[in-house]
């Protein structure tokens, strides 16, 4: 489905430690002036729960010098804590809800690794302020290409919320936002590359190239 | 809301007991009864008396062990506090941080009843009525319970009277009058379920002169609300212009939502749309798709199988990747 509206990008950092904190905190700052990112989704490294606060806080600052939203991992307390701008909630439906409750309106609250349509239809009936599909599962396994794209293209084609396709790969871009997806989701594809700032400016270019 | 589904399965069963001719399409019998693992859903915001903040705070957040001592502690202050009876009541019905246990769930709702909680005299009715561990099928106990329920606006208690009314009481046939009378006010308490089966009713003109233009309008209304089965009448209406401008894109993304739904019949006419091109682009692999997940449910149509016959081996290939990966989420 041919979109007027180009999608936008959606960054899931690294899962983040205190000892890394300062050398991501310029990378993403850097990323972030380049424009066209309309999120951050802060990812706490296992074992590092403790600092998470402090990371959080950082990146805070960052996301709204460089005009994202900052989002919270799945903890919607944390979110209203550190003063972010919203959680992206992965626990399932109680959880989720719980989340809106607390957080709405005055916060984001978008729902990931939804695990069957209904799921995804019920996040969507909630108010949930996007979905997302593709996204890497608790396991580490992240799903094909194809599968996200096809989702991603159902719930555009039916649904209004937003929704969010996670690329796994630069050349997953253009069959996300081609189904339909408003904002494209990166996360190793960008800091598994050599040189993220680089894959970062791709991702950009190759959705600015994209006919709209 | 209590007991969405345990409502809609009982119209269902009312309107295959009592249905004539079904109309074109319509899914009189073929919605499939709901899955009773149905979320266990929070007593709606209490009826009478202050709410429970904490125990009903502590409730909504799934700390079932603290609402239970929260709404406790309300009762030795005020032992009239009909809400938190109610929660106790649900605590106990849904076996949350307590061992479930109808007989004592039933137990707490009379006592909330008593003190004039509506949510309550609903709940209990529903319990009396399709019975328990425990807990003896009263039928008429249950009708006396939705009345006064009713009486004081529950739009549930007026819907299930609704459909009691179509039931009939063994010697009574079905008094569809009654029955459209009761559903349009539960609709208009706003009840989605309510609103599908007056809309039915007005557009069959059953026990409610025939007005197509207010079916057209309640349809909406159970569509918007997630009812399936409203998603698929009002589908079919806006895909025929019958009561509304006619709009096929606009039937064809209902259709889609009622399909994903696993909704047979939402399956078989989207196979249709896609086949013929009408309100989706055309798409022989998506039609061919949907036909199979409605052939599956039992639904045969051979129109659609000879397209699906008609395509290529690189086309079925596509059919079995789409059927794949509708199946699997």
């Amino acid at each position: 489905m041919a979109d007027a509206q180009a999608s936008k990008l959606y960054l899931l950092t690294p899962p983040l430690r205190a000892a890394d904190l300062d050398d991501f905190a310029s990378t993403l700052a850097a990323g972030l002036d380049g424009g066209d990112v309309a999120c951050v989704l802060a990812r706490i490294a296992p074992g590092a729960e403790g600092d998470a606060k402090k990371i959080i806080a950082r990146l805070v600052e960052i996301a709204a010098k460089g005009g994202a939203a900052l989002l919270v991992d799945n903890d919607a307390r944390l979110a209203a804590r550190v003063g972010a701008d919203g959680a992206h909630m992965t626990g399932g439906p109680a959880e989720l809800n719980d989340a809106l409750a607390s957080l709405k309106p005055e916060r984001i609250v978008g729902a990931g690794r939804l695990r069957t349509r209904d799921d995804a239809m019920n996040a969507g009936e909630a108010g949930v302020d996007y979905v997302m599909f593709g996204e890497p599962r608790r396991d580490g396994f992240t799903p094909p290409a194809d599968e996200t794209v096809e989702r991603v293209e159902w719930w555009a084609e039916i649904f209004e919320p937003p929704c969010v396709g996670y690329a796994a790969a630069l050349a997953d871009i253009a069959p996300l936002a081609d189904a339909g997806a408003d904002f494209i989701a990166l996360a190793d594809a960008i800091w598994g590359a050599p040189a993220p700032l680089e894959a970062l400016a791709e991702a950009r270019s190759i959705l600015v190239r994209r006919p709209g | 809301m209590s007991s969405p589904h345990l409502r809609r399965w009982l119209f269902v069963a009312a309107l295959v007991a009592a249905s004539p001719a079904a109309a074109q399409f319509s899914i009189d019998g073929i919605v499939k009864p709901p899955d009773t693992g149905a979320r266990p859903a929070p007593p709606q915001t209490p009826s009478s008396g202050p709410p429970p903040d904490l125990a009903f705070g502590a409730y909504q957040r799934g700390l079932y062990a603290t609402a239970l001592k929260e709404a406790m502690k309300r009762l030795e202050s005020n032992p009239k506090d009909g809400p938190a009876m109610t929660l106790i009541a649900e605590i106990y019905k849904d076996g949350v941080s307590v061992k479930r246990d109808p007989a004592e769930a039933a137990r707490w709702y009379r006592l909330a009843a008593d003190a004039g909680d509506r949510q309550a005299t609903f709940a209990l009715a529903v319990m009396l009525l399709t019975g328990a561990p425990g807990v003896e099928k009263d039928r008429v106990a249950a009708k006396g319970l939705f009345e006064k329920a009713a009486a004081r606006g529950h739009a549930g208690a007026l819907y299930n009277l609704g459909v009691m009314a179509i039931e009939g009481d063994g010697a009574s046939g079905s008094d569809f009058a009654k029955a459209a009378d009761l559903f349009r006010r539960s609709a208009e308490a706003g009840d989605d379920d309510g609103a599908y089966s007056y809309g039915v009713l007005l557009r069959d003109g059953r026990g409610v002169p025939l007005d197509i233009t207010a079916a057209a309008h309640w349809l909406k209304r159970a569509a918007d609300g997630g009812i399936i089965a409203g998603e698929v009448e009002y589908a079919i209406m806006l895909f025929n212009g019958v009561g509304i401008a006619k709009d096929e894109a606009g039937a064809a993304k209902l259709f889609l939502k009622a399909a994903a739904k696993n909704n047979p019949i939402a399956q078989n006419r989207l196979a249709h749309l896609y086949a013929t091109g009408r309100g989706v682009p055309k798409d022989p692999v998506k039609a061919a798709a949907w036909n199979r997940f409605a052939k599956t449910a039992g639904i045969d149509d051979a129109e659609l199988d000879a397209l699906t016959a008609g395509l290529s081996a690189e086309q079925m290939a596509k059919v079995e990747q789409a059927v794949r990966l509708q199946a699997q989420f």
